[in-house]
């Protein structure tokens, strides 16, 4: 097996053994990682409303430990996978937020020139396979992601994201079954990561399903598995760092149920009468940037010039992202036949 | 030269009225100059114009309802040629259409063009009438490709019968109609019509159109006639014998329904006489010869407007009484066109009966793919040598063997007569 | 050199040729390895090739085809099998969500180069749930390409073209010809897509088809040839992309058309068939272009039902009389 480097995410700099969680410089980095992807949101929120970003969109915010701690142990040549909340996988694995925010205006620099929208964030010269549609529909991809992986003799692994929605997909139950019989033999290397954000749209986890403990599903198909506090970035970090390593070597499929909360609505608006303000309330006072920034600030790694400084040097590249993908010109009406078909094919037409 | 269209005026509109024009056709047009009202569910609003130039066209008219997006009227710039005007659908589409389509095709029409665009409308760049116009009341019909030959030979298709559905002037209408001009035939020709002349139209002549059945029939007879070189021998046949036994034979039968006829003791002889000479029951192939060890005899019958050859199945092997019935009951339903085509196809050998028409002797045309065919003429009563030369009156039918001579040749035929002679000539032979 | 082979067996051989030649193809699918595959197809591939190539699954089409999709856009070249095309409903999310799609709405950075194969249409008494012809189904979403041969010969040569295509291939196998024989072309000889096969010449009438169909045809167009009538008939064969001039050549020569499918005529290939020839062959028509299908119900168990719910040799025949104007409607 060929070993392969972490990935150049921005986490990098700081963190020479290849992990993060260790220093108090990289937590300070992925620190700065969360608060452009809040930001980011925001922004993107507000261009919604404006109707500069058209469709469905789908924000992150309030579940940013989750994505940045596990994507902090990427490696190069890892792959990811996620559902339609995608936005801050892209800017965890090092996307220009101005190719991401072109995307989302539906512009030719966007991340998969405009032909994808929000939803459909790829990236995979930095790992990323795809935001996907339809819940539930990505995760067999997934599975086979990782069959390959080793097929082809590398070490690489796939990280597997899924909400506590697509955990009562029947595509789910296939998917994971695929990969506890394939793990068996050390042939499926998939960390499969559950963003449970206590919602399916309007639908919580209570009312989804009798056996709410969504990590025991996977005991079903003999996948290994845990929770993991998904508003401390620290405790995912810690996970992440074991399990993914863990996944490296054995080749055998493995399982996170992180706990965390979508502070946002479920898409860029919603009627919220499926949960009280008070219960917003509770979770944003566990808001993983807040509590984050409190830590980091008792260690005495981060202090109030510092955070103004990193504040307004996210907002200043949120802002550059926004003017970007608004100045930059849509596809040309050529390219509607382009990136269709692969092989020689690619310059076929309607057929 | 820009399009107006109805503009989405608000949230969910979908369509808009149009509620009055205040520009007229022909009239020049400033950008923001308003053009018309338009209302929605909601309120009555100004469209005003975002060009300039002539109001050239208008094309929604007061009342319309008109979905967004959808052009309303059309501006011409300075300098700008001005487009084709939308034309009235053809006629003919109207007449045919649902009421939809003519609501449609009233409106359109209501459009009142400038005289200069006007004359243009219904000819082509050749100059050729356009199928619109040449069949403006409805009445002709042309498949496309009779059309195209039309433009390219310049044939005028009013003079043309359409033997189609419904009158449809089809490819094989205009064939003829080019053969009759002397015109080129192209392609192969679809039926035996098209190399004859053109109806003279004369005075006291009236033009029938081909049926189906008579133009398929023609064809293969033209077929058979020109390609199957034919011969014929001729013999006479003593049937006394036979009309006894057939008196005989239908009394017993009669408490049954069956009545015997002639026809079907000559069927019957000629299928056991093929035993013996199972070259006559063939077909002619691309391939060759193909010998049949049964025998599928098809029987002439004779229609108000054509003629058709029922099959009865393997008639070697059938009595007498079983082919009676098969053929009383194949020529019933074939007077009715109700046969089936696999009634009255694969035929291997064909018997043509003209006895009920008092003919001395006939010959026939053979029924291809197969070969040979047996023309039966009427029972004559007339002198003849008994045993002991003397003169009695006798019983006797002429039978006309007709072969394609490719397959069978003149001995074979004679032969094959011969035996057929004696067979009914001794017509218990048949019963066994 | 040609050899005289069965569907079955020109299939296997191409399969056993691209694994030889490629250490990236796969095979994945229920029953394919120990089993030997419901149809044998894939008979004693997993002791030649092992079991990390030749993968029995469990019964879930929705996973092993979504799997196979994700092992595709890493770079291998999984032929799925369908135990059935029946049972690829249950994975038609990922057929059509991902496998045709992925490509496109990732602006052009992975393919998916795959290829799902298995028996299609009608058999003798499978009645209603295992009975379908899903070409038009599949030949209705961009992105994917759907084939459907019918010899032998064309069986290999474009199942090797399917699975060295970068793109996913539905391979659409005539489930009820996998014992009819044919000459194969032992070489490695890959049939292109979009290239239809005449299948018998003639002047007079086109029967445009495709899969067990073809045959049918070429027996009604000798019934036919007994009126006099010389049909010829066109084996479409890729029916995504189609050999639209093929179909337009014949009927600019014969000026009439008949096209006939197993499936319902509702939204089928003979509708897209015919309006192809009204598109680029109008002026050149005699007659309308006539359809012979399926009749629109679920597929019937008694057999005397089912063969009157497939088309018959008999209605083709009458479909070219009419198109002749020999008969009428």
């Amino acid at each position: 097996m060929a070993k392969t480097k972490r990935a150049g995410g921005q986490a990098d700099a700081e963190a020479g053994d290849g992990r993060v969680g260790a220093g108090r410089e990289g937590l300070v980095d992925v620190y700065r990682q969360m608060v452009l992807v809040r930001m980011f949101e925001e922004s993107c929120q507000r261009s919604f409303r404006k109707g500069a970003i058209g469709g469905y969109m789908h924000l992150y915010t309030g579940e940013e430990a989750v994505a940045a701690g596990f994507l902090a142990h990427v490696w190069e040549g890892d792959k990811v996978i996620t559902g339609y909340r995608d936005h801050a996988h892209a800017l965890l694995l090092g996307c220009d937020p101005r190719a991401v925010m072109a995307e989302l205006y539906g512009r030719r620099a966007g991340l998969s020139k405009g032909k994808g929208g929000s939803m459909h964030l790829f990236a995979v010269d930095r790992g990323l396979w795809g935001g996907y549609g339809v819940v539930g529909g990505h995760i067999a991809l997934g599975v086979g992601f990782a069959y390959a992986l080793r097929y082809q003799g590398t070490d690489h692994i796939c990280q597997l994201y899924l909400g506590d929605g697509a955990l009562q997909t029947g595509a789910f139950h296939e998917a994971a079954n695929l990969a506890g019989l394939w793990g068996r033999d050390g042939n499926c290397p998939v960390v499969f990561i559950v963003e449970n954000n206590q919602y399916a749209m309007g639908t919580s986890v209570e009312r989804s399903t009798a056996m709410t403990d969504l990590a025991a599903k996977f005991d079903a198909y003999g996948i290994e598995r845990e929770k993991v506090d998904g508003m401390d970035l620290e405790a995912v970090i810690e996970c992440a760092a074991r399990v993914t390593q863990q996944v490296r070597e054995s080749g055998k499929p493995y399982a996170v149920e992180a706990v965390t909360y979508r502070l946002a609505p479920h898409g860029a608006a919603d009627f919220a009468k499926y949960r009280t303000k008070e219960e917003v309330a509770q979770w944003r006072e566990r808001d993983p940037i807040e509590t984050l920034e409190r830590k980091l600030r008792e260690a005495q790694a981060l202090d109030a010039g510092m955070i103004d400084e990193i504040r307004s040097g996210v907002r200043n590249e949120v802002q550059t992202a926004v003017e970007f993908a608004a100045g930059s010109e849509p596809p040309a009406e050529e390219e509607l036949y382009a990136d269709f078909l692969a092989g020689a094919d690619e310059d076929v037409g309607h057929q | 030269m820009p399009e107006v269209i109805m503009p989405k005026m608000g949230d969910g509109m979908e369509e808009g009225t149009l509620a009055k024009w205040l520009k007229s056709e022909g009239d020049k047009v400033e950008i923001d100059d308003v053009l018309a009202e338009i209302e929605t569910d909601k309120a009555t609003m100004e469209l005003t114009a975002e060009d300039a130039g002539i109001l050239q066209e208008i094309i929604a008219s007061e009342g319309d309802d008109v979905p967004v997006g959808e052009a309303i009227a059309v501006i011409v710039g300075k300098g700008e040629q001005a487009p084709p005007r939308r034309e009235a659908k053809p006629a003919e589409d109207s007449a045919r259409g649902d009421g939809e389509d003519q609501a449609r095709a009233v409106t359109a029409t209501k459009v009142e063009a400038p005289e200069d665009q006007q004359d243009k409308a219904p000819e082509d760049e050749e100059g050729r009438p356009s199928p619109a116009e040449h069949f403006a009341d409805g009445s002709g019909r042309a498949s496309p490709i009779v059309r195209r030959l039309a433009g390219e030979h310049n044939i005028d298709l009013s003079g043309i019968q359409g033997t189609g559905p419904a009158g449809r002037i089809v490819e094989r209408d205009v064939r003829a109609a080019l053969a009759a001009d002397g015109g080129p035939v192209e392609e192969r020709p679809a039926d035996s019509t098209t190399a004859s002349p053109a109806p003279t139209g004369a005075p006291g002549t009236e033009l029938k159109p081909l049926s189906r059945m008579q133009r398929v029939v023609g064809e293969r007879m033209q077929q058979s006639w020109q390609q199957a070189p034919h011969h014929y021998a001729t013999v006479e046949v003593h049937v006394d014998e036979l009309l006894a036994l057939r008196q005989q034979l239908n009394a017993g039968l009669e408490a049954d329904g069956i009545k015997l006829s002639i026809n079907d003791f000559v069927m019957k002889a000629c299928a056991v006489a093929l035993r013996k000479f199972p070259k006559l029951n063939s077909l002619w192939t691309s391939e060759g010869i193909e010998w049949h060890a049964t025998v599928d005899l098809a029987m002439a019958v004779a229609l108000e407007d054509g003629l058709i050859t029922p099959v009865i199945k393997d008639v070697a092997n059938k009595t007498l009484s079983g082919i009676s019935i098969a053929a009383k009951e194949l020529a019933s339903r074939a007077r009715e066109g109700k046969l089936e085509p696999h009634e009255y196809q694969g035929g291997t050998f064909t018997v043509s009966n003209m006895g009920m028409y008092g003919v001395e002797s006939f010959t026939a045309i053979v029924n291809p793919p197969s070969v040979a065919i047996v023309a039966v003429s009427s029972l004559i009563r007339r002198p003849g040598f008994d045993a002991e030369d003397n003169v009695v009156p006798q019983h006797t039918m002429k039978l006309t063997v007709g072969s394609d001579h490719r397959a069978v040749n003149g001995a074979e035929n004679a032969l094959y007569l011969a035996e057929l002679k004696r067979l009914l000539e001794k017509p218990l032979l048949l019963t066994v | 050199m040609p050899a005289t082979k069965t569907y079955r067996e020109a299939l296997r051989e191409a399969i056993v040729h691209e694994l030889d030649r490629d250490e990236s193809v796969v095979l994945i699918g229920e029953d394919i390895g120990v089993y030997g595959g419901t149809q044998l197809i894939t008979i004693d591939l997993l002791e030649r090739y092992g079991a990390r190539r030749v993968i029995d699954t469990p019964i879930c089409e929705g996973g092993f085809t979504g799997a196979a999709i994700g092992m595709a856009m890493m770079g291998l070249r999984p032929i799925v099998e369908m135990m059935t095309m029946n049972f690829s409903f249950l994975a038609v999310d990922q057929i059509i969500q991902n496998a045709a799609k992925v490509r496109y709405f990732s602006g052009g950075q992975v393919k998916v180069p795959l290829v799902i194969r298995g028996p299609n249409g009608g058999g003798a008494q499978l009645s209603a749930q295992h009975t379908h012809s899903l070409e038009s189904f599949y030949g209705h979403f961009p992105g994917l390409k759907v084939v459907a041969p019918v010899t032998p010969n064309d069986a290999k040569g474009m199942l090797l073209t399917a699975v060295r295509d970068d793109n996913c291939v539905i391979f659409l196998e005539s489930g009820a010809l996998y014992g009819s024989k044919g000459e194969v072309d032992e070489e490695d000889n890959p049939v292109p897509f979009g290239k239809a096969r005449i299948a018998r010449e003639g002047g007079d009438v086109t029967l445009i088809s495709y899969g067990r169909q073809v045959a049918l045809c070429l027996r009604a167009a000798e019934t036919l040839a007994g009126d006099g009538i010389d049909a010829e008939v066109i084996d479409l064969r890729s029916l995504r992309p189609m050999d639209e001039d093929a179909i337009v050549e014949s009927v600019k020569k014969t000026h009439r058309a008949v096209a006939v499918q197993e499936q319902w005529r509702w939204f089928g290939v003979a509708s897209e068939v015919a309006a192809i020839i009204q598109d680029r062959a109008f002026d050149w028509l005699d007659a309308p272009v006539e359809r012979v299908s399926g009749a629109e119900v679920p597929a019937p168990y008694a057999r005397n039902l089912e063969l009157a719910a497939f088309p018959n040799e008999q209605q083709v025949v009458k479909a070219a009389r009419r198109v002749l104007y020999w008969e009428e409607k």
